[in-house]
Formats: structure tokens, C-alpha cells, sequence
């Protein structure tokens, strides 16, 4: 199964190898990974996708235990979004294929996410 | 004041009394710092020796244990011990000497990347880039090792951080930009309501207590839990103690090398309320054939525990001791505990020795007897740890000091040497095999040199007794390399250290060697033979369900 998981993490020493050594040694590879610091260089923000047999509530839990990372959670890939950055073309992706075919890095669009997820919640 | 300065002021700030380390290079000016300090710095013989004892520090004592060492291969000596703490989420910090900023990456003289080597095996860990970080790092530091999930943090050092100069105003403004890391959950009402029906609909239910009654200091809320509403406990190794021994309600250990009674009580439970315990597989044998028909209640500080292995049908995430105030009607559960007591009574350690030589499961009720209730008692791994567990009794889980996640040989001296620094009048026993206690033989050196009054049992059958059992048993008697008779004279290594022991061979000589341990006040060895071929009993195989405990077989 693949997830796509979505991370803000602090941009401290260290945060993101400790992001994908959790992912690593809890039994999942990574198909794809985009990272970037936010405007003030304060935050990253953090898209995964990732590949495995076991629960990815788990694997979400033990990347939100980490001390820097602030916020980490699951999204359905079908749902996924991207802006390519150099470009801003926003393209939906559907399959991981589709979502292999891209060029590096994605930029996820948080807002909109959040406004999905707010509505499935609402719903 | 320079940096070196700072950091022991911040450590005493934490309220840090004792740390336990060994110098080098790069972490000089921070043992320059510590003359004159309000800390005591223990010397240990070995990095490793000085992270155990810092666990076991911790472990006795509920308090952060704090370890020291320099750059390169003092750091990497700490990993085991730090990697322990991880295991058993005893919270410990770890300061390691690091190369000069600038040499940081250029495969300096002792320069080894800790940070990146740590990373997987703490709870977090931080490289100190300025002198004004200093306080607000170790604070951030103390703050994660001993909130939530406890676990160690390590904080890497370098040497140009130690030496930078500071002015006291900036030290005023430094300590005061310290923040408070809250990190406390509270559970779900809603789970709170599931729990209680589940407790109310069941009519076997079962407490499974961990490692967390411990951690969390909540033994009192765990009995009292259990004697309102009348409920029998298994504990795991790390829960042993949270309930005591002779308690009525104490069904005893479950697992690999539990007793039957307490294996056979999860089996036909149909409500298991998991205390602090993580579904760990020693203790759980085969998982899909764990308490088959029970429904559960998961209480953990850490939500990332809740259905990790076994799928939980309420949880209450948060303090183990707000979780156990939940209460229903009770007092309907007397046929089931009654069953369960009289199966601890059908499957009662036999203590009639199988051979002429020390028996020693019976040595460790024998001790077990005779020493005060409040003595400690730190074990090494193999044999002697599982028959520590299931024959010694324990009062208090303070007490029982052993390396359970990790399975650490080598863990059992040091470990005893922290717990004696944490209580100083206490007695302290170390009971170990001659394979561990090789692992860290150094630290009678310690033992000796701090005039500690440790008693070390070390149980001698001249092999890896638990490797040689399994080889036994799961490798049609394949012996390769868990031979061992050519151990060292250990009543000569003691003495050799300073330390006086003895020797004992026959039975008849138990209760002698017991009173001397008892009565002599410094520190002493006693030399245990015992006979090659004993094994542990009863046995789960590996991967087999809990239901297929295998008892003694004879020879």
C-alpha cells in the first residue's frame, strides 16, 4: 500500500533524518519526498510517499512522537495535488505511476487539504 | 565564566546530584568545570559502565540519570547504554565532548558523528552550537527525558562551545529564556465510557501490568485498581513488583519463562486491561493466539503503543494514574479469581533440586527470604535474569533492576553501583552469570573504589547458559561456542579488585553463603557453582502460542 503522509516539522538539526530514519526502520520505503523550508526558514514543510504492508496510523504516530516534528498526517493519494514548483502547474495525480512521472520538488497544497479534510470532518 | 562552567551550573540547576562518567580530550574543560561543583562525578572503568549505572540510577531512583563522555570512542562506548534506556524508557541523559566546530567533518582526531549515530536510539538529542543555548538545551533535555514515554536524550558537546567566554549578563539572560516543555495527554471520555462497559459486561477480566506502573510511580493506584473491583494481574519482567509478590491477586509472570497460572489466566481471560505493558513478544508468545478470546483495554502515556501490536477495543491514553481511577459495580468476578488463584497454587514453583548440585532458583527464594523487603536487586541477562524473575519477590517494582527491551549482558554490575549511588543506605544485590559479568568485569574496579557494600551473586555454570539451552532444545544439541569453562578463578578476580568473595559447591553450603551476604557490611562476592546442564522451566518455544509451555524435561 502507498500513503501519502504530510509533515510540518521544525527545521532543527537533524529533523529530517530523523523523519526518514522512523520511516526506514519501522518497515517502509520511500517512493518519493519533498521538502522545504517555509518562508522564514523556521519550518519544513514535509511530503511523503510512502510503501509498506503495515498500519499507517502507526507509522503516523511514531513520526509525531518525534520532538520537532509539529504536525504529521495521512492523505489518500488519489486526493493528492501538486504544484510543481518551478512551474506552479498544478496537476492532480491519481496513481503513484502518475505521481512517479513528475518532476522534483512537489509542493503540496496544504490549504486545500486542509479545507478537504475540514469538510470530510464537518461532513 | 566559559561554557564548560555553564553546563555544570545548568545540570545543577536540574537538581543533578550524581553523574556518572569517564574523561578525555575533547570533554576536558568540562571536567575542569567539575572541580569545585556542587556534583558528584562518579568514575566508572568503562563508558559503558557509566551509561548503565546511570539507568540503573534512574531506574531506583525515578530521577534523570545523567552519564559523561568525551568525543569518538568515549561516545560510542555510551550507545549500548543509552540504547538500554531506550529499550526501557528509563530516562537518561547523555553528554558527550565533541571536536571543535570548525574540525566537526573533517574526520578530526576522535571525532565521531554521536548525533547521527544516536539518532534512532533517543528520544531526541541536540548538538550545543552556541554558549548561549547551553541552559535552554538542558533543560529542553531533562524536560523530554522524564515527561511522557520516558527515554534518553543525548546532547553532543563541542569542545569550542566548552571554552567560549560568557558574561554574567548574558548567563542571567540565557537561564531565563528556559521554557517549559508541557508534554502531558489526557484520555478520551469516550473511551473512558467504552472501558467501563467492557468492564462491566466481562466476567474474567485480567490486569496485564508493564513496565509504565514503574515509570509512572503509579504502584498504588495499580493495587488499589485491582482490589476495588477485585481483579487478578500478571505482570511482564518490567512489571514485576507493581503488584506484590505474595499479593492475592498476583497471578505471577506471563510469558516466555512465566509461570503456567499466569500464561493460562491470559489464555481464558475475556477482558485484558493492559497497564503500561506494550504486547512485547517474550510476553506474548505467538500474537495471534494471545488471550484469543479477550477484548482490551490499552492504558499507555504513549499513543503510538495503542494498537501497535494487538488492537485495542478501548484505550486510554495518558496518566497511568487518572486511567486507573476509571471504577465499576464490582465484586462479580470472585469464581474467576478463585479459579486463577488455584491454578497459581496447581503450578507452584517445585524448589526440590533435580540434582545434588546448587539449585539456583532455590538459592533466590532462599535470599529472596532472608533479605529485607526493600532490597534492590540489579541482574545481568541469560539464566539467571529469567530465574531472578520468577523467584525472587518483589515488592515494590523499584527494586528489580534488569535489562528487559535490550537484553543488555553486562548490564548487572553497573547497574547495582547506580541503584547504590540513589540510595546509599539500601542494600543493593547484584545477581549475575560468568558469562555477563565478564561483559563488565572492569567495574568491580568501581565497586572498590567508591567502598560500595554491593553483594555480587554470580552464578557459575561455565557456559551461556540460556544460548546453550536453546541450542538444546531448538538445535538438536548443536553446541557452537557457549562453552565457557575456561572462566577466570572469579574469587581471585574479586580479590584482585579489592573485593573479598568466596566460593560455594553444595547445597549445604546455601544458608552459610546467604548469612554472610547478609551480615558482612563492605562489599562481597559469592561465587556460585551450579550444574552446566540446568535450564529454565517452563518454556514457551519461540513462536509458539503461550498455551504450549513446555515444562522440565527429564534427563
Amino acid at each position: 500500500m502507498k500513503h501519502n503522509i504530510i509533515i510540518t516539522a521544525l527545521n532543527s538539526e537533524g529533523a529530517i533524518e530523523r523523519i526518514l530514519g522512523k520511516i526506514r526502520s519501522r518497515g517502509w520505503k520511500i517512493d518519493s519526498l519533498s521538502a522545504m523550508t517555509e518562508s522564514d526558514e523556521q519550518k519544513y514543510a514535509i511530503s511523503l510517499i510512502v510503501a509498506g504492508e503495515r498500519s499507517i496510523e502507526q507509522l503516523v504516530r511514531q513520526i509525531e512522537k518525534l520532538y520537532d516534528v509539529e504536525l504529521a498526517t495521512v492523505s489518500e493519494l488519489a486526493k493528492l495535488e501538486v504544484v510543481i514548483s518551478n512551474t506552479d502547474e498544478v496537476r492532480t495525480i491519481n496513481t503513484p505511476e502518475q505521481e512517479r512521472q513528475l518532476s522534483f520538488p512537489l509542493r503540496y497544497d496544504s490549504e486545500r487539504w486542509n479545507s478537504e479534510k475540514r469538510a470530510e470532518c464537518n461532513a | 565564566m566559559n561554557g564548560a562552567q555553564v553546563l555544570i551550573k545548568a545540570l545543577e540547576n536540574e537538581g543533578v546530584d550524581v553523574l556518572f562518567g569517564y574523561p578525555g580530550g575533547a570533554i576536558m574543560p568540562v571536567y575542569d568545570a567539575l572541580l569545585g561543583s556542587k556534583l558528584r562525578h562518579i568514575l566508572t572503568r568503562h563508558e559503558q559502565g557509566a551509561a548503565l549505572a546511570a539507568d540503573g540510577y534512574a531506574r531506583a531512583s525515578g530521577k534523570v540519570g545523567v552519564c559523561l563522555a568525551t568525543s569518538g570512542p568515549g561516545a560510542t562506548n555510551l550507545v549500548t547504554g543509552i540504547a538500554n534506556a531506550y529499550m526501557d524508557s528509563v530516562p537518561l541523559v547523555a553528554i558527550t565532548g565533541q571536536v571543535h566546530q570548525t574540525l566537526m567533518g573533517t574526520d578530526a582526531f576522535q571525532e565521531i558523528d554521536i548525533f547521527g549515530i544516536t539518532l534512532p536510539i533517543v528520544k531526541h538529542n541536540f548538538i550545543v552550537r552556541d554558549v548561549r543555548a547551553i541552559p535552554k538545551v538542558i533543560n529542553e533535555a531533562f524536560e523530554l527525558a522524564r515527561s511522557g514515554k520516558p527515554g534518553p536524550v543525548l546532547i553532543d558537546f563541542p569542545k569550542d562551545v566548552a571554552v567560549a567566554e560568557i558574561s554574567d549578563r548574558e548567563i542571567v539572560q540565557a537561564f531565563a529564556e528556559r521554557e517549559e516543555v508541557a508534554l502531558t495527554e489526557t484520555a478520551d471520555m469516550v473511551e473512558f465510557e467504552k472501558a467501563i462497559a467492557l468492564l462491566e459486561n466481562s466476567s474474567r477480566p485480567l490486569l496485564y501490568v508493564g513496565g509504565g506502573v514503574r515509570i509512572s510511580r503509579s504502584a498504588k493506584e495499580l493495587r488499589s485498581f485491582a482490589e476495588r473491583m477485585g481483579i487478578p494481574a500478571v505482570t511482564t519482567l518490567q512489571g514485576m513488583g507493581a503488584i506484590p509478590a505474595r499479593h492475592p491477586l498476583n497471578i505471577g509472570m506471563l510469558g516466555m519463562h512465566g509461570l503456567k497460572a499466569a500464561n493460562t489466566a491470559v489464555q481464558e481471560c475475556d477482558l485484558l486491561i493492559c497497564v503500561g505493558a506494550r504486547f512485547d513478544d517474550r510476553a506474548t508468545g505467538k500474537l495471534s493466539t494471545f488471550a484469543p478470546n479477550a477484548k482490551v483495554i490499552h492504558m499507555d502515556i504513549d499513543r503510538a503503543e495503542v494498537g501497535k501490536l494487538r488492537k485495542p477495543d478501548a484505550s486510554l491514553v495518558g496518566d497511568l494514574k487518572e486511567s486507573l481511577e476509571i471504577c465499576v459495580d464490582s465484586h462479580r468476578y470472585s469464581s474467576w479469581r478463585s479459579r486463577c488463584l488455584t491454578h497459581r497454587k496447581l503450578y507452584a514453583w517445585d524448589y526440590n533440586a533435580p540434582t545434588k548440585s546448587i539449585y539456583a532458583p532455590r538459592f533466590l527464594r532462599d535470599l529472596s527470604k532472608a533479605a529485607d523487603r526493600d532490597t534492590y536487586v540489579a541482574c545481568d541477562v541469560g539464566q539467571h535474569q529469567m530465574w531472578v524473575a520468577q523467584h525472587y519477590s518483589f515488592h515494590r517494582p523499584e527494586q528489580h533492576l534488569t535489562s528487559g527491551g535490550l537484553g543488555t549482558m553486562g548490564f548487572g554490575l553497573p547497574a547495582a553501583i547506580g541503584a547504590q549511588f540513589a540510595f546509599p543506605e539500601a542494600r543493593v544485590i547484584c545477581v549475575s552469570g560468568d558469562g555477563s559479568i565478564m561483559m563488565n568485569i572492569q567495574e568491580l574496579a568501581t565497586i572498590n573504589r567508591y567502598k560500595l557494600p554491593i553483594k555480587i551473586v554470580l552464578f557459575d555454570n561455565q557456559a551461556l547458559g540460556m544460548v546453550r539451552q536453546w541450542q538444546e532444545l531448538f538445535f538438536s544439541e548443536r553446541y557452537s561456542e557457549v562453552d565457557l569453562s575456561d572462566n577466570p578463578d572469579f574469587v581471585q578476580v574479586a580479590e584482585s579488585f579489592g573485593i573479598p568473595a568466596f566460593r560455594i559447591e553444595k547445597q549445604d553450603q546455601v544458608a552459610g553463603a546467604i548469612d554472610k551476604l547478609l551480615s558482612v557490611k563492605g562489599p562481597l562476592l559469592c561465587h556460585v557453582v551450579i550444574d552446566p546442564k540446568e535450564n529454565v522451566w517452563p518454556l514457551v518455544p519461540p513462536g509458539k502460542s503461550n498455551s504450549e509451555m513446555i515444562s522440565a524435561k527429564v534427563n
